[in-house]
């Protein structure tokens, strides 16, 4: 059985969670906004993936583990307002030297805080396709194989997502 | 809506080359504001793979088949655990495509998956809408792979429990009866013309060829009598579904029924000779045969011989 087509080696296996293993368990996260739940949930599926092998094909694996994560963050999670704590990479002064300043430091942590608060407030659905596009840095096809998803429906997704999000930072613009 | 969020916006989300970023500092600046961001990860990748390592089974103590068929070369019967379903499991996708005429975008694709339980093991599967079945032993469902978004649909021989996530109507075809939900948990057993659906979470539309829908709530069964579908009140919901934890429960239920059941959890044999009219109350559980077989026949005092490995005679 360990030969058949459909199974998968350790190094094809390896090579999924090379691919797989960071976006997967930032797509925990960004349902969730607790680091910890993330790297567990991930390790889980990993875990069920590789029991699996014989069974699962490389082709569907994509969609197999985001399911997989998707329903066991269902069946152990109660769900609960996110609040995420994503790290923000710091703006070094570019052009200008005002960008040093502590006031300039003070600003931009405040529009980070809101700007978190405000990613944690946008419907699930298209929260989770829109990080998934800045900070995995997926394409809208990539998005849309891993969640069996339309490209279309990303599309709208991202569109909905930034308008909220759009919206809600115009006033401290 | 469509004036900022145009193709080249898009574009530039997607980070295609030579995407112009819109004219529009506000969007730039939240876009920017964003990609600074990142997961407060607290292990690397690698850390990550050096723990999950350890806990891969080894490979060659994996390969032990577990199919009943080829076990038979054993000396002694080899009780399959519980969850070490994975290399019996047939996970079969038929894909063909249909081409709708004229339409150059994405041929439609139709992929048919069909997931079996075999004898002796029971399955979880994950649907494409996050919804999940598990299916007990020697059941199968089918469904299709996509277009979810429209139509979740699942055809059932055997018994399968459902935990169905919140969206459009959620519908399980079966030889006898259609089961209807919007998001909820239930089981539902179909096979050998008995067809029986328990509710465990929200409400559940059951109908059957000619006769009225009935909607039960959590905590009700409902089953098929005759042709009419009437409620069972001698099983709670807690006990009908306890089959996922290996517990097989019953009330005053046919002998051949029982056993049957204990063919599929163990992929024997069981050569009866009880009257019809002996019902069984109780339960058994999963784990060494003898003990099952034992627990549901003793209770009536029927006696019972291991004929061999996977024959078992019962007698009244």
């Amino acid at each position: 059985m360990g030969n058949s087509a459909a199974g998968m080696s350790k190094v094809e296996f390896k090579g999924v969670f090379d691919q797989y293993y960071e976006p997967l368990r930032n797509f925990v996260y960004y349902k969730t906004g607790d680091i910890d739940v993330a790297e567990d949930l991930v390790q889980e599926v990993m875990v069920k993936l590789w029991e699996k092998r014989a069974s699962v094909k490389l082709e569907t694996v994509k969609s197999y583990l985001y399911t997989m994560a998707n329903n066991l963050m269902i069946n152990r999670f109660k769900h609960q307002q996110v609040v995420y704590q994503f790290q923000a990479e710091a703006v070094h002064a570019m052009k200008d030297a005002s960008a040093e300043t502590p006031e300039f430091t003070l600003e931009m942590a405040e529009f980070d805080a809101h700007l978190q608060r405000v990613l944690a407030s946008i419907p699930e659905p298209n929260r989770i396709v829109f990080l998934m596009n800045r900070l995995d840095k997926l394409t809208y096809r990539e998005i849309a194989e891993r969640l069996e998803l339309s490209v279309k429906a990303v599309e709208k997704r991202m569109e909905k997502a930034l308008s909220i999000v759009r919206e809600q930072i115009k006033h401290s613009i | 809506m469509g004036d900022i969020y145009d193709n080249d916006v898009h574009r530039w989300l997607e980070r295609e080359s030579g995407a112009t970023p819109p004219d529009d500092a506000g969007l730039q600046k939240v876009v920017a504001g964003v990609d600074r961001l990142s997961v407060p990860a607290k292990q690397t990748k690698e850390e990550a793979w050096a723990a999950l390592e350890g806990l891969l089974e080894d490979e060659e103590e994996e390969s032990i088949s577990i199919a009943p068929e080829t076990e038979e070369k054993g000396k002694t019967i080899r009780l399959m655990p519980y969850f070490a379903v994975a290399a019996s499991v047939a996970l079969v996708f038929v894909a063909y495509w249909v081409l709708n005429g004229g339409n150059t975008e994405d041929p439609a694709l139709v992929q048919m998956a069909t997931v079996t339980a075999p004898v002796g093991a029971s399955e979880s599967v994950a649907l494409p809408d996050a919804s999940e079945v598990t299916l007990n032993a020697d059941s199968k469902i089918e469904y299709a792979a996509t277009g979810w978004e429209e139509e979740r649909t699942v055809k059932l021989e055997g018994e399968a429990f459902f935990s169905v996530a919140k969206g459009e109507t959620f519908t399980v075809e079966t030889e006898l009866g259609i089961v209807q939900v919007l998001g909820t948990q239930f089981n539902v057993y179909a096979r050998d013309g008995g067809f029986r659906v328990a509710c465990q979470e929200g409400s559940v539309k059951v109908s059957v060829p000619g006769g009225p829908e009935i909607t039960i709530t959590a905590g009700q069964t409902v089953e098929l009598d005759g042709d009419m579908l009437s409620l069972e009140t001698e099983l709670n919901t807690e006990e009908i579904i306890a089959w996922k934890e290996g517990e097989f429960h019953f009330k005053n239920t046919p002998y051949r029924e029982v056993f049957a059941e204990i063919e599929r959890q163990y992929g024997v044999t069981i050569l009866a000779d009880v009257s019809e009219d002996k019902a069984f109350s109780g339960q058994f559980q999963l784990g060494d045969l003898e003990m099952a077989v034992a627990s549901v026949a003793l209770t009536n005092y029927l006696e019972y011989e291991i004929v061999n490995e996977d024959t078992i005679r019962v007698t009244e």
